[in-house]
């Protein structure tokens, strides 16, 4: 089903309560069918201030950007303000029944659920009963009256998904407004709509490594994830090991390497490698440097010495080394 | 529709005499679970477990669901496989809420919106007397939106709980609202998987004296605008000085002193030290205020102390915790935290008196164990040791669990204070490194309370300095500007440039006017030779420094300091080189 299939097509509103997470803002206002926006706005992360005012601009700068570039024809946007809940649970849900009332602005046909904070959407959803609910899972809109598929949202360009959220990627290295924030990441990607950023520990001996990046990460985690909501980028931090675990959130951080994780280092099954860097070893097993990630062998040391070069298995064991095998035929 | 002629009303929360409450499983934390049971008091209260397509989602949902059980029965404890009985002091808080917990396991909302329905009617009373509460402040947006929609099919009303704040607000209705008992910041750092193993300070706002407070860190802030602390060669004697002012003028406003020392609770990890015990000499008063001993002393412990009354004084914190140490939940991973710490080679006195303790105490079953000399000579005994006692940790009397638990630490807070609405951690150091302390009390927030509401604070003595705020919810200030909230709350935001210092402490190279200087060791010798030879070490000179040598003088003090082998330190041991400050023998500095 799409917008158009319901009834009284023409037109429709679509109204979207803004939080720290901006991105799906821009997914939304490219929903097709959507005549109009109306945005509710919180003091709290608008406020009336020159920080305030500059993440205006940004939102603005990219809603006008979206407005124009997608749709192909102007569509129109008015805007609200309510009192955030930093104030008080009750000052925001009482400013949301009053500024909101239906004698004040029309009822919208649509209330586009995902976003903002769950005391504002409740009572956005309470006070416009006969609104439809659209939801966005991933990339797809969903109509929440029954679960169908409205439809899929168009892929957003990371750096315009950043710069909504007055983030820069610059040289590696991640600038919140304008200012550099945490060690330089290894890499950035857009992974399922959604920049993911991941840092591996450089094992570089030419260079004094920097005992605490660990929690420079950690640092920067928590500044990007006040600024822009929890689930707005997602991070992956390898190498880091034990320190990792005691300086970054366990549910937000992904420690573990996946097999994508090596193919994004060009580390691919049946590929051979020649330079074996043992950092760990017994009887059992020797652990192996793989471009910062980290490769297992299942044998000894010396099984090593006799051959040139291992092969990518493809497999990770449990903690997210790559199994490694020596070549039968060599 | 909700109207403006609605009129606000102050809900009783204990008005009913059944209660049942539907409330969706929060995946990320049972926080805002528990929340909801602490604020409903209900009789029963049902989860919707809606199904997700990521296994992980799954099992953080069935964690939090036996978490909420565990803490219902006030034994949150022994989930993480802490000794029954142990009694740990900063354990999750107590209550009486008698509740009955279910869960009811769904894949949509609108698709079993019956089987919810049914269910929640099946806790009512058949006679009317009861009411059913939707709360809605847990799980995923459209879900909630879901359960407003479908709370328009039964008799009920919805709720919204702050976690944070204990605040609760009916969504639409009558517009009701009223204030619960809310989680405390220990209980929730426990339900956060972080448990609290020791706290070496706790202050109660209610049973400190504020006039007293106000009066003591006035003098010790106006005392530490007379010395400057951050001097770390002169340190000892300036502590020296400021401790023996600060005696004074307490004294001259009719303040008593007394010097007492305290024997150490904890046998294994501490050592008797002094406190300076100060009352209102003049009134009937009994109320006192303890400072560290070792006020103003090099190891900048008793700046963690002043800050934990500081935040009572500013911030009106209601709690606060100084030296707060959580451990792993995990109890292999506890475990072996602490087998690693105690056979470490640095912590052979550690092992020496638990050692003491176990034979002293005869609880040593294995003979092998009886030499300690042996023990501590011998690596593969020590092992074998140390293994021992992490298998018979659990038959240790209770006590002396509890003195070793604080050897499992992985992470430590300077102070943790609890406000009306949220939590601030405060990371003390005596002089401004607010780039590394910033990284390392966000990244302990971040781990620990990533979904609190918190503020993070990075203390130190400079006073001169001002302070700054890094962003939304961080600062960096003097332990004079953390006595003033509302300035600190007011400041515009300026990040701190992380990367800077990270480039800085590598060494190899340092950014000065957009041009990369490469600095090697031998390089940094040969500063160091000129500069001392010619004077250039103390006091401070300004832009002549820079002018002279291209960096400032706190950079190359900080390169020199920290470069491979410490060139300055050599230096310093060096007899051909005498410091300058030393020869010329400069007395402290006295503003």
């Amino acid at each position: 089903m799409d917008l158009e299939s319901l009834p009284d097509s023409q037109g429709k509103t679509l109204m979207l309560s803004v939080g720290t997470s901006r991105a799906n803002i821009l997914k939304a206002c490219r929903l097709e069918g959507i005549k109009k926006i109306h945005l509710i706005l919180t003091e709290d992360l608008f406020p009336k201030s020159p920080e305030g005012e500059k993440q205006l601009q940004l939102l603005f700068k990219a809603l006008n950007y979206n407005l124009e570039g997608e749709a192909g024809e102007q569509l129109e946007y008015t805007f609200d303000w309510i009192k955030g809940p930093e104030s008080s649970m009750k000052d925001c849900r009482d400013s949301i029944l009053e500024n909101l009332d239906n004698t004040k602005i029309s009822a919208p046909d649509i209330i586009f659920v995902t976003g903002s904070t769950l005391l504002i959407q409740a009572t956005i959803v309470s006070l416009f009963p006969d609104a439809k609910l659209v939801s966005l899972r991933r990339d797809d809109f969903i109509d929440l009256s029954d679960n169908s598929l409205i439809s899929k949202s168009k892929p957003i360009d990371i750096n315009e998904y950043t710069s909504l959220h007055g983030m820069k990627f610059e040289g590696n290295q991640i600038l919140l407004n304008g200012k550099k924030i945490g060690p330089k990441f290894s890499q950035v990607k857009m992974v399922r709509g959604i920049p993911e950023i991941t840092w591996i520990k450089s094992y570089d001996n030419k260079q004094k490594q920097d005992k605490k990046e660990h929690q420079k990460i950690g640092s920067a985690i928590k500044k990007i994830t006040n600024h822009c909501g929890i689930t707005t980028f997602r991070f992956k931090a390898f190498g880091y090991g034990y320190q990792a675990l005691n300086s970054m959130s366990r549910d937000i951080v992904t420690r573990t390497p996946t097999v994508q994780d090596f193919t994004n280092l060009d580390i691919n099954e049946s590929d051979q490698i020649s330079e074996i860097n043992v950092i760990h070893e017994n009887r059992f097993r020797c652990i192996i440097r793989l471009s910062g990630l980290a490769g297992i062998f299942y044998g000894s040391k010396t099984d090593l010495e006799a051959v040139s070069y291992l092969v990518v298995s493809g497999e990770l064991d449990r903690k997210g080394r790559m199994i490694l095998l020596i070549d039968e035929e060599e | 529709m909700q109207t403006n002629d609605s009129i606000a009303t102050e809900y009783n929360p204990n008005s009913f005499k059944n209660k049942v409450v539907v409330s969706i499983l929060n995946p990320q934390s049972p926080v805002p679970n528990i929340s909801s049971i602490l604020a409903h008091k209900p009789d029963s209260i049902i989860f919707l477990e809606i199904a997700s397509p990521y296994e992980r989602v799954n099992n953080n949902l069935s964690k939090n669901y036996e978490k909420i059980q565990y803490w219902a029965e006030n034994n949150l404890e022994t989930l993480y496989g802490f000794s029954r009985g142990l009694d740990l002091k900063y354990s999750p808080k107590h209550h009486s809420i008698a509740v009955n917990i279910s869960k009811l396991c769904v894949d949509d909302i609108n698709i079993d919106n019956a089987r919810i329905v049914e269910r929640a009617k099946e806790g009512l009373n058949s006679n009317g007397d009861s009411e059913l509460i939707f709360d809605l402040s847990s799980g995923r947006k459209e879900d909630v939106a879901s359960i407003v929609r479908l709370s328009k099919q039964i008799d009920c009303s919805l709720w919204y709980t702050n976690a944070n704040t204990g605040e609760n607000v009916e969504v639409g209705g009558e517009r009701g609202s009223f204030h619960s008992e809310k989680l405390d910041v220990v209980s929730k750092l426990w339900l956060e998987g972080f448990p609290v193993v020791e706290v070496n300070l706790e202050l109660k706002s209610k049973n400190i004296n504020q006039f007293l407070l106000e009066k003591i860190l006035d003098t010790i802030t106006s005392l530490l605008s007379d010395f400057d602390l951050s001097d770390y060669k002169k340190r000892k004697e300036i502590g020296e000085l400021a401790r023996l002012g600060l005696k004074q003028q307490l004294a001259e406003k009719n303040l008593e002193l007394e010097e007492i020392t305290i024997s150490p609770q904890n046998r294994i990890l501490e050592n008797p030290y002094d406190i300076i015990r100060i009352s209102n000499s003049n009134t009937n008063d009994t109320g006192y205020i303890d400072l560290p001993g070792n006020i103003f002393s090099g190891d900048g412990k008793w700046l963690e102390q002043i800050a934990a009354l500081a935040m009572i004084d500013g911030w009106r914190a209601t709690n606060v915790y100084q030296g707060v140490a959580i451990c792993d939940a995990n109890e292999k991973e506890r475990m072996n935290d602490f087998q690693g710490k105690i056979s470490h080679k640095r912590n052979l006195n550690i092992l020496s008196k638990i050692w003491a303790v176990l034979f002293y105490e005869d609880l040593i079953t294995d003979n092998r164990f009886m030499d300690l000399t042996k023990i501590l000579h011998e690596e593969k005994l020590k092992r074998e040791f140390c293994s021992w006692i992490v298998r018979n940790f659990n038959s240790f009397p209770a006590e002396f669990q509890r003195q070793l638990l604080p050897i499992c630490q992985i992470r430590d807070m300077d102070v943790l204070a609890e406000t009306e609405d949220y939590n601030i951690f405060i990371e003390c150091g005596l002089v401004d490194r607010r780039n590394s302390k910033s990284a390392q009390i966000d990244s302990l927030s971040s781990l620990v309370a990533q979904r609190m509401l918190s503020r993070e604070i990075v203390v130190h003595s400079l006073i001169d300095k001002a302070a700054i705020r890094t962003d939304r919810f961080g600062y960096v200030c003097s332990i004079k500007d953390l006595r003033k909230m509302a300035d600190l709350v007011n400041l515009e935001i300026n990040v701190v440039e992380d990367l800077i210092d990270s480039d800085r402490s590598n060494f190899s190279n340092i950014t000065n006017d957009d041009k990369e200087i490469e600095i090697d060791n031998e390089e940094i010798q040969k500063l160091c030779l000129q500069a001392i030879e010619e004077g250039w070490i103390y006091p401070r000179f300004g832009d002549e420094f820079k002018k002279k040598f291209g960096i400032t003088q706190k950079e190359f003090f900080r390169v020199s300091k920290t470069s491979k082998g410490g060139a300055m330190q050599s230096l310093r041991k060096d007899s051909r080189f005498p410091i300058y400050y030393e020869e010329n023998n400069s007395p402290p500095k006295l503003r």
